[in-house]
């Protein structure tokens, strides 16, 4: 749903070179989708002193060049940029929609039974309610392609793990929170692991490295073990 | 085309320029050198231009061999130099000067008295390809390599033929160390100050903090007052400019370097000057540590002024002059 876009979103520094950006939406998906719209507006007029549009679950960092001259112009010009965006936001924005493969198999989804316990559900609900949504990728953060989805199903809403594992198996499809996320790669992390993928999220050789951008939708498709990982190829399929 | 070969890493060395900006939004950090002011001064001294890629030295600095000549020079914490040429006796290098080594000389550098990082620069950079725009290496993913080893060898540019800079005197030296070794940070206040409560702020800003041992270049950990948190240490994910200072629990602070991720989901209570990064990048474990109060507009005036006096003692080299 497009949200409402006539409030003007608060902006503010953090430390002396980035600026905060808060979308005035009401709700948090509408806040969500805002981002989007705005980091879009600010891409586009490439400002000059920007280095980094980053944006976040319902906010977007703005850091600036510190070697930049006038950064209090080039603040200036965001607010100006951003004051135009809101006029534009509600505009249907183009988006991609990726189908991923997903095992939910009991050794891909080691804390299945524990989420189940936790949400009073059977293991099988578990797997349906994951693969049901269409998500949103709201942002990429934590380590290179790691996309931090938006439209958890509510039943699966659990706490992240009391302490991190030392190693997540690299596409291993997680949650915690509201949030749902995929590691690209084998790292530690603290969030419930209930599915994996073989596909490959991130490879600094490819153009563009990461396969999702935030704005993109994800759906993800049920696979059995085998067919993610046929027996006869090499890959991750043996490890963990 | 000359190389240098590494007989024993230090304790974390790696090739580091001015790392990838304009990555953040795919989850890529910023990497580069931890201190960029060193990495800065160490290129200029060679002849390089600001962003070419040294060797960032961490607490212990290693052995090398130079086969077919280098032109180098060490700026950060002054570790000690000491080069082996063939048929020579041993001597000591000066820091914040640049030096020819011979081909097959080797060069020692000793561990850091004070401190904890240094930018051994040479002349012409060293030579890899880049990953996403950068020769930086992001230890935690692997991103642009990893940590050398003993048995690596860089590719380096052959000697170049102009004379060398002269080094910095005396007097430029103790200034810049004076920098990197002060005994407080600036920082502003944070993206959720106004989420903490006034005692939490006041104790966080009149106390000293230590500094942990778990440090790296993606943080370092500080120990202190019982600063509590709102939200119970948890936000929703935002992203985090360099030298935010993070607040998990109730005593202990993070401050985000160079190989942080560009999000994070814990209440930022202040953020540290950019000119104050580097000394952060100089931290050592069981230092107090002390942060002073200032406005972003007055972060941002420290910052050029720094850069203006780094211009000053050693001026940036001129754009696209690539040694022969």
């Amino acid at each position: 749903m497009p949200s409402s876009p006539t409030a003007v979103p608060q902006v503010a520094w953090v430390g002396g070179h980035a600026l905060r950006v808060r979308p005035a939406a009401p709700s948090e998906d509408g806040r969500g989708e805002q981002v989007h719209a705005l980091c879009a507006a600010l891409a586009e007029a490439r400002i000059e002193g920007v280095l980094d549009l980053v944006p976040a679950w319902e906010s977007l960092l703005v850091v600036l060049d510190e070697h930049a001259a006038g950064l209090e112009q080039v603040e200036a010009e965001v607010v100006r940029v951003l004051a135009g965006a809101g006029l534009a936001a509600g505009k249907p924005a183009a988006t991609r929609t990726h189908v991923l493969p997903v095992c939910t198999c009991a050794a891909c989804a080691p804390d299945r039974d524990e989420v189940a316990r936790a949400a009073g559900l059977d293991a099988r609900e578990v797997g349906a309610r994951l693969l049901a949504p269409t998500y949103v990728v709201q942002m990429l953060g934590f380590t290179p392609g790691f996309p931090y989805l938006r439209g958890l199903d509510e039943g699966l809403r659990v706490p992240r793990l009391p302490s991190p594992r030392r190693e997540v198996p690299a596409g291993s499809v997680a949650v915690a929170g509201a949030q749902a996320g995929i590691y690209p790669a084998a790292t530690p992390g603290g969030w419930r692991l209930l599915g994996r993928t073989p596909h490959r999220l991130f490879d600094a050789s490819q153009s563009p490295c990461a396969a999702l951008a935030a704005g993109d939708r994800v759906r993800l498709q049920q696979v059995t073990h085998e067919e993610a990982w046929p027996a006869a190829a090499p890959g991750p399929a043996g490890r963990r | 085309m000359a190389s240098l070969h590494v007989l024993e890493a230090g304790l974390c060395t790696s090739v580091q320029d001015l790392g990838r900006p304009g990555q953040a939004a795919l989850g890529v950090a910023r990497s580069g050198a931890a201190d960029t002011l060193s990495l800065r001064l160490a290129n200029r001294l060679v002849g390089n231009e600001d962003g070419a890629a040294a060797l960032e030295l961490t607490l212990t600095g290693g052995r090398y061999r130079v086969q077919g000549g280098a032109r180098v020079a060490l700026a950060g914490t002054p570790m000690e130099l000491r080069l082996h040429a063939p048929g020579a006796a041993p001597c000591m290098l000066a820091p914040f000067t640049p030096h020819d080594l011979p081909e097959g000389s080797e060069l020692e550098v000793g561990p850091a008295r004070m401190g904890a990082r240094a930018c051994l620069a040479l002349a012409g950079g060293v030579q890899q390809d880049e990953v996403l725009g950068s020769r930086s290496v992001h230890l935690p993913s692997g991103l642009g390599g990893r940590a050398l080893r003993a048995g690596d060898t860089l590719r380096l540019h052959s000697l170049p033929r102009t004379p060398a800079r002269a080094g910095l005197d005396a007097a430029a030296q103790a200034e810049v160390l004076a920098w990197l070794m002060a005994a407080h940070v600036r920082a502003t206040e944070g993206g959720h100050a106004d989420r903490f409560d006034e005692p939490a702020r006041a104790l966080f800003w009149g106390s000293a903090w230590r500094v942990g041992s778990q440090g790296n270049r993606m943080g370092v950990r500080m120990e202190g007052p019982a600063v509590r948190p709102p939200g119970e240490g948890r936000l929703p994910t935002e992203g985090m400019p360099l030298g935010a200072v993070q607040v998990p629990r109730a005593g202990e602070a993070i401050v985000l370097l160079c190989d942080a991720p560009p999000t994070g989901g814990y209440p930022v209570i202040a953020c540290l000057c950019a000119a104050d990064l580097p000394r952060a990048a100089q931290w050592r474990p069981g230092e107090q540590v002390r942060m002073v109060p200032v406005a972003p507009e007055e972060a941002r005036r420290i910052t050029r002024e720094r850069a203006a006096r780094l211009d000053a003692l050693c001026p940036p080299v001129a754009a696209s002059r690539v040694p022969a």
